[in-house]
């Protein structure tokens, strides 16, 4: 902000110069576009190696993988957007759906009492991140490094080495049931994303989430309660977890204190995939939506390709990096221009 | 000399009726006297600048009336009713706007955004009653008369403010403490860390800001080129005391260097 | 835990003393009492708490955690964070598993061999840290699942075993009755609060941690420094493999998992600043017996283990809590 420079006005420069102009107006466009390129040439590129790839029955297989990352996906959009972090995440899945798999297969009690009580567990879970970081000002990474251990934990106190099966029908048909051809849990992803969109973009506490991460200072000055928003961000988290979690049970049909391990790395990485900066301050929810299927895409296409899980883990890692260390690079020429 | 400063300061010719008036203030800081029985008025209408050296007093005096120190003696009045001003938040619901040096915007958002930093406007009916959907056209539309009126040109205002220049950027904070209608504007170093074109662009629209609405200013400056150009009245601080209060009309850069230093207290 | 922190004494007794002679003495010394407090809770739970066999494996865990930890040291204290270690761990160990297993290669080789592999994958971390200037966390993130993939990818599942000496001497020796692994331990210790505390490289890494731009105006390659910390955390973390390996006497991809939890708590615990600046190596190896004699005593206790994940999750949030509530009072 102290740069006493003004940006060259592009006017009558070659179209580099106009290039660059018009994507430091519209950093989100020039992110999403970008993102859906990727997504377009992995597609072709699958297409192109198998053309089994495109058939109806493998979309709805990577459309039902794919849903439990987007749900995941928003509610990290929003967190990386307020500059924070959760890697507690794939232990408010297990303890979450440890909750919901005991009363439904150990206690045989019936759904309207699992759902709440799943959803409830991840928002305490949130809340719990949340009122660390904010009250606390405990930063983030360590908060929810802590909590990772702390909700893993209690999943193992609750459940032990034991797996859990045979949920109920009503609960499995979220993930194997189907509406037009499409898994239940697919059109719940994709309003929950458009939820996610409308709630950042255009109501009071999604601005003032973009705000907080954007200058926390200067957000605090103009009157924001930054400590309320952290906390909301994070119990949203806690809850699209929570949400995510039952997604991901109905689809495997069985909870156990190990299941989701690791998932809060490809929660980030398709977080950064999409376009959400690091830095905070800009979120792009549909971005996310687009990265989750990417990765949904990757995966379900490296085992068509006839690569195992090792290489795949490996593309993935790389992948991500490429993409964080370009994104950065990006973000720093930003800041030198501005 | 010092009260004799202070009698001309008040005299008659100020412009408008007093706004903002601080009776005997005094804020110790373990021992040091950071603010020592300071008084002073703003009167409506009025650009008060307010220099010193480093520790006269002056941004903690500022900071005691921005509500970001608590006073340890004497009375602050607004519009002439005394007034506890218990943090920055309440100060801004008094009326009281302040644009600092920096960290004012938050850059990657763009001047909308930024102008109704929050105080978003909600949709008008149901979207907005029940999905609290901001309305962004309004928010648009305010900004970009706002700026016309005010004779600032942004090249693009769905863009970042981070694509702006310093000056332009210093720009929307004076005016989004215009637009909403400050009682009081206070200006912390406005004019710092930018071009020299854009002080003086900076400090034209303060001073057409004040002609516009009559809305009076405090502000803070360590340039005296600055202070001279838009102050009706400045007031000198020294060791956490005020050594002058004088008409910029009755007075020369050199009293008031001499003040400052206190070669002429 | 508070009753630990010793209260600024405006007379000026034995501890106010301490604390104006070294700043950091408050932090060791609450340490020190966490680690008294525990270890008479356990004696009281547990008879068997003070028994050989106990106090050296309990060492021999801390040693672990130790070595890694004075790495991880250097790494916050530089500003920085590495969760990749428990993957590098895993890609070493496998690496060593080819080496000596399937062609033979002598065991002091492929030791240095490990040291190098731990090299490299900390060159790799520092260059997207400290040239591409991409958050720490976001890289380790990615390497975590990097590092982990190409150790799974070359070890192909398998689990080596039976290695040539002296690896299971070095993991499992006994020298004057304590294990091999402790020395390794003392030894990197004295040599890391040594570089931390008197070297040129020390004070670079904690100026770097303190204020960058600072660091930078004062002439300090920050980029440089950032750099080096990581390929020092790699170095001792294929120390840390050595160790492992050799006291399991196998080698297998998985090694190391979630490993990065218990160091950089054992770091954080002993004083060491989240946000860089101050690093405390000998706070560490308080922090990393903390750790130690908590989890055995729970396990001695009877405690069912996974509580082991609840405590040392609970501990790490309250300690880090108690630190800021206190550094935000001071402060003011």
């Amino acid at each position: 902000m102290q740069a006493a420079i003004d940006r060259p006005d592009a006017k009558g420069k070659n179209l580099a110069a106009y290039w660059r102009q018009w994507s430091g107006d519209y950093p989100n466009f020039t992110s999403l576009a970008t993102t859906a390129l990727l997504l377009i040439a992995l597609v072709i590129i699958f297409y192109l190696i198998n053309e089994r790839f495109l058939s109806w029955r493998n979309v709805v297989i990577i459309l039902n993988q794919g849903a439990a990352y987007i749900i995941l996906g928003v509610g990290m959009t929003f967190v990386i957007t307020t500059k924070g972090i959760d890697l507690s995440i794939g232990a408010t899945v297990a303890l979450s759906g440890t909750v919901v798999g005991l009363i439904l297969v150990t206690w045989k009690m019936p759904l309207v009492l699992a759902i709440p009580a799943g959803l409830a567990a991840g928002a305490a879970c949130g809340a719990f991140n949340g009122y660390c970081v904010a009250r606390f000002r405990v930063p983030p990474l360590i908060v929810t490094l802590g909590t990772m251990a702390l909700f893993r934990g209690l999943s193992y106190v609750l459940l032990g080495h034991q797996i859990l099966f045979g949920f109920p029908d009503e609960f499995l048909w979220l993930a194997r049931g189907r509406i037009l051809g499409i898994a239940p849990s697919v059109y719940l992803a994709f309003i929950i994303a458009i939820w996610g969109w409308y709630f950042l973009n255009y109501t009071r506490t999604g601005q003032e989430i973009i705000a907080v991460g954007g200058n926390e200072e200067a957000a605090r000055l103009a009157g924001i309660d930054t400590n309320r928003i952290k906390f909301i961000t994070y119990t949203i988290m806690g809850v699209l977890a929570a949400v995510g979690g039952m997604v991901w049970l109905a689809r495997v049909n069985s909870v156990q204190a190990a299941i989701a391990y690791g998932v809060e790395f490809h929660t980030i990485a398709l977080v950064v995939l999409g376009g959400t900066s690091l830095f905070g301050g800009r979120g792009l929810v549909m971005g996310s939506l687009m990265g989750a299927l990417i990765l949904a895409i990757l995966e379900n296409g490296l085992v068509i390709v006839g690569l195992g899980s090792f290489v795949q883990q490996v593309l993935i890692g790389l992948i991500f990096i490429t993409v964080v260390a370009f994104r950065t690079l990006q973000f720093r020429e930003g800041q030198v221009t501005r | 000399m010092a009260a004799a400063a202070h009698e001309i300061g008040t005299s008659s010719r100020a412009t408008g009726e007093v706004v903002l008036e601080a009776r005997n203030l005094r804020k110790n800081f373990g021992g040091i006297k950071a603010v020592d029985d300071v008084s002073f008025e703003l009167r409506n209408g009025e650009i008060l600048g307010m220099v010193g050296d480093n520790g006269a007093g002056k941004s903690t005096l500022i900071k005691i009336i921005t509500g970001a120190y608590q006073k340890d003696s004497g009375e602050i009045l607004l519009g002439g009713q005394p007034t506890e001003i218990n943090s920055t938040g309440h100060a801004r619901e008094l009326g009281l706007e302040t644009v600092y040096q920096s960290s004012g915007l938050v850059e990657v958002m763009d001047a909308p955004a930024n102008l109704f930093l929050g105080r978003e406007k909600l949709k008008e009916g149901w979207l907005g009653k029940y999905f609290g959907m901001i309305d962004k056209r309004f928010m648009r539309r305010e900004t970009d008369n706002l700026l016309k009126t005010l004779n600032i040109t942004v090249r693009n205002l769905a863009a970042p403010v981070q694509t702006l220049s310093g000056g332009q950027q210093q720009s929307v904070a004076v005016g989004r403490a215009a637009y909403w209608r400050g009682k009081i504007i206070i200006l912390d170093e406005p004019a710092n860390n930018i071009g020299v074109d854009q002080q003086r662009a900076v400090l034209e629209l303060v001073r057409q800001i004040r002609d516009q609405h009559d809305i009076p200013f405090i502000m803070i400056s360590h340039n005296m080129e600055h202070i001279f150009q838009v102050a009706d009245r400045i007031i000198v601080m020294r060791n956490g005391k005020k050594v002058g209060d004088k008409r910029v009309a009755d007075t020369s850069r050199n009293e008031v260097v001499g003040l400052i230093t206190g070669a002429l207290a | 835990m508070s009753a630990a922190a010793p209260a600024p004494d405006e007379r000026g007794g034995f501890l106010a003393n301490l604390r104006n002679y070294h700043p950091d003495t408050g932090l060791l010394i609450s340490s020190i009492a966490m680690l008294v407090v525990l270890i008479v809770v356990f004696s009281f739970t547990s008879e068997r708490f003070f028994s050989q066999a106990v106090v050296v494996n309990i060492l021999n865990q801390t040693s672990i955690y130790i070595i890694a930890g004075v790495g991880m040291t250097l790494v916050l204290t530089s500003g920085g964070i590495d969760i990749s270690i428990g993957s590098v761990i895993g890609l070493t160990a496998t690496i060593m598993g080819l080496l000596m297993i399937d062609h033979g290669m002598p065991a002091m080789v492929a030791i240095l061999v490990a040291l190098l592999v731990g090299a490299l994958c900390g060159a790799f971390n520092g260059f997207l840290v400290a040239i591409v200037k991409v958050p720490p966390i976001i890289v380790t993130l990615g390497t975590l699942t990097f590092f982990r993939g190409l150790a799974y990818l070359l070890g192909e599942g398998r689990v080596f075993m039976r290695f040539p000496d002296p690896l299971p001497w070095i993991g499992d020796g006994r020298v004057l009755g304590l294990p091999i692994p402790v020395y390794i331990a003392v030894l990197t210790v004295i040599g890391g609060h040594f570089f931390l505390t008197s070297t040129r490289m020390g004070q670079r890494i904690t100026a770097v941690g303190g204020n960058e731009e600072a660091a930078r105006l004062a002439g300090i390659d920050v980029v440089r420094t950032k750099f080096f910390t990581y390929v020092i955390m790699g170095v001792l973390t294929g120390l840390t493999t050595v160790v492992i390996v050799g006291r399991q006497d196998a080698a297998q991809a998985v090694f190391g998992f979630g490993i990065e939890l218990h160091v950089i708590a054992a770091v954080i615990l002993g004083g060491t600043s989240l946000f860089g600046g101050r690093g405390l190596i000998l706070g560490t190896v308080l922090g990393a017996l903390i750790l130690g004699v908590l989890n055995t005593g729970l396990l001695l206790s009877g405690v069912v283990q996974f509580w082991q994940l609840v405590a040392l999750g609970i501990l790490l949030i309250a300690v880090v809590a108690f630190r800021m509530a206190r550094e935000g009072t001071e402060s003011k």
